[in-house]
């Protein structure tokens, strides 16, 4: 599980390159020694979001999905709460949580980092 | 392209694209190479070898196609880029006659998308974005506004692409939908990831196109003989951290690789047919291409540049948004178009002069790479 404000993300042994999610071969140089563990914290800034209105069954129109950005070129796409008219536009600062994202076909939740606007 | 080889496209047909319920993709596929063969006064016999792009139409789909004619025998390849299927089989057929692995072969790009259902397609599990809820409308929205910061812009411009292909499509017996539309109705169909409206997403549909291509020149010599001038197939490459998403750089590499290989400029294309698979993805392709400079993709098409009768028209055919887009079709319908107009057989859509035309499809949006695949082809007279 992810600290409530940070990504668990991980750290190529050989070039440093940071991933998340994380991954077991360092696509920058190609590296398959272990990776270390790394966290990536916010704030982040968004570079550009939308309001999906038509999805999958297990997503909740509307809701919004956008880029984020942060320290160490890590871009990540989640899921944004606390989006209200006009508070999102590119370079608002982002914080990391966790929610609930989607509901599966069985009926239970899927969880998720998801990021909010800092006002 | 190769070498001193010469490519040759003989003929080519396609289907009208749309919904096609009582067509299986098989009947759809038949009847474009059947169409092809005719065109190109080449016989099923003189075939030798076919290459088949589709993208959901199963294991042996080309087999499953050329058993009912009589064709299979010969080294059939199926194969799978996405929205590049197409494409991407052109190509290996380019590369097999260039060679003179073969002296003919036959491209069939095929895609029945009706019977899976509407909506968004439903794109793989295991991509950690698909997880989070992104949609490829939602992608080509982020592009959109990324577009829009970086640049400044009106949606009310953006949606100009739509409104300009439907002028295209309406003269085009083979697209999906042709009844003009305005930027008002654009902007007021459903939003479907803001601020992307349906009417700038591309249709669904079913379709075939066929191409033959030839080492040999045509039998007859009524028509002008179109050659393939380059053929080139990338991927994306794989990137985690920042990327500017109005610089596609997978289309700008393989423009360039492109023009390197026919020996042109992008101010020596006459016609382009592009991926216009959203509205502002045409925007973007013309700068990418190199029709005009980054930033003034709005202005180039505002000024009725790009239009038929304009500097550089793209998407004569109507495009992805208009005329439809069968995924696996796409690629060999985009050839089939080009060829009607470098031979003087695109009727009221035809660009006056054309000599060089550019075919540009890319395929699919996975994690982390701008397109999985982008393929163009060059053709001249």
């Amino acid at each position: 599980m992810n600290e409530a404000d940070s990504l668990k993300a991980c750290k190529c042994a050989e070039c440093g390159r940071v991933y998340f999610p994380e991954r077991a071969i360092c696509t920058e140089c190609g590296s398959d020694k272990p990776m270390l563990e790394c966290a990536v914290k916010g704030p982040g800034q968004l570079y550009s979001y939308s309001i999906i209105h038509a999805a999958p069954k297990q997503f909740s129109p509307p809701y919004a999905v956008g880029y984020v950005d942060f320290p160490g070129d890590v871009r990540v796409l989640g899921q944004i709460v606390g989006w209200g008219d006009n508070s999102l536009h590119q370079g608002v600062e982002m914080t990391i949580e966790h929610g609930t994202i989607a509901k599966e076909a069985d009926g239970s939740f899927r969880e998720s980092f998801v990021f909010r606007p800092i006002n | 392209m190769f070498g001193e080889a010469n490519v040759y496209v003989l003929g080519g047909a396609m289907t009208p694209f749309g919904k096609h319920l009582n067509k299986s993709a098989e009947v759809l596929a038949q009847t474009a190479v059947m169409d092809a063969l005719k065109d190109a006064d080449v016989g099923r016999s003189e075939i030798g070898a076919a290459y088949i792009g589709s993208v959901y139409q199963g294991s042996l789909s080309g087999q499953r196609v050329l058993k009912d004619l009589g064709m299979t025998g010969i080294p059939i390849y199926n194969l799978e880029n996405a929205c590049s299927s197409g494409a991407t089989a052109l190509s290996q057929a380019c590369l097999a006659v260039a060679v003179g692995q073969v002296d003919t072969a036959l491209v069939v790009g095929v895609e029945k998308l009706s019977a899976r259902g509407s909506g968004p397609l439903a794109l793989d599990t295991g991509d950690p974005e698909i997880e989070q809820g992104l949609t490829m409308p939602a992608l080509y929205a982020m592009r959109t506004r990324a577009y829009l910061d970086k640049y400044g812009g009106r949606m009310d411009q953006v949606v100009q692409v739509t409104v300009k292909n439907r002028k295209h499509a309406a003269k085009n017996q083979y697209a999906q939908f042709r009844t003009l539309c305005t930027v008002d109705e654009v902007l007021a169909s459903r939003p479907i990831a803001d601020p992307i409206t349906l009417l700038q997403m591309c249709p669904n549909a079913d379709g075939a196109a066929a191409v033959i291509v030839s080492r040999k020149p045509p039998k007859s010599s009524a028509r002008k003989n179109v050659r393939v001038l380059s053929s080139v197939v990338t991927s994306g490459k794989f990137s985690q951290g920042f990327r500017d998403l109005t610089v596609p750089e997978i289309s700008i590499r393989a423009a360039r690789s492109a023009y390197e290989m026919a020996g042109i400029g992008p101010h020596d294309v006459d016609l382009a047919e592009v991926h216009d698979a959203a509205s502002i993805a045409e925007v973007i392709y013309y700068e990418a291409l190199g029709f005009c400079q980054p930033g003034e993709g709005l202005s180039l098409l505002e000024r009725g540049e790009t239009t038929i009768g304009g500097k550089i028209p793209v998407n004569p055919s109507g495009g992805l948004l208009c005329r439809g887009h069968p995924l696996g079709a796409t690629g060999v319908a985009q050839v089939v178009e080009i060829m009607w107009h470098l031979t003087g057989r695109a009727g009221e859509r035809q660009v006056e002069g054309a000599k060089i035309g550019l075919a540009h499809c890319t395929g699919g949006g996975i994690w982390g790479v701008d397109n999985g695949a982008c393929s163009i082809h060059v053709l001249g007279v």
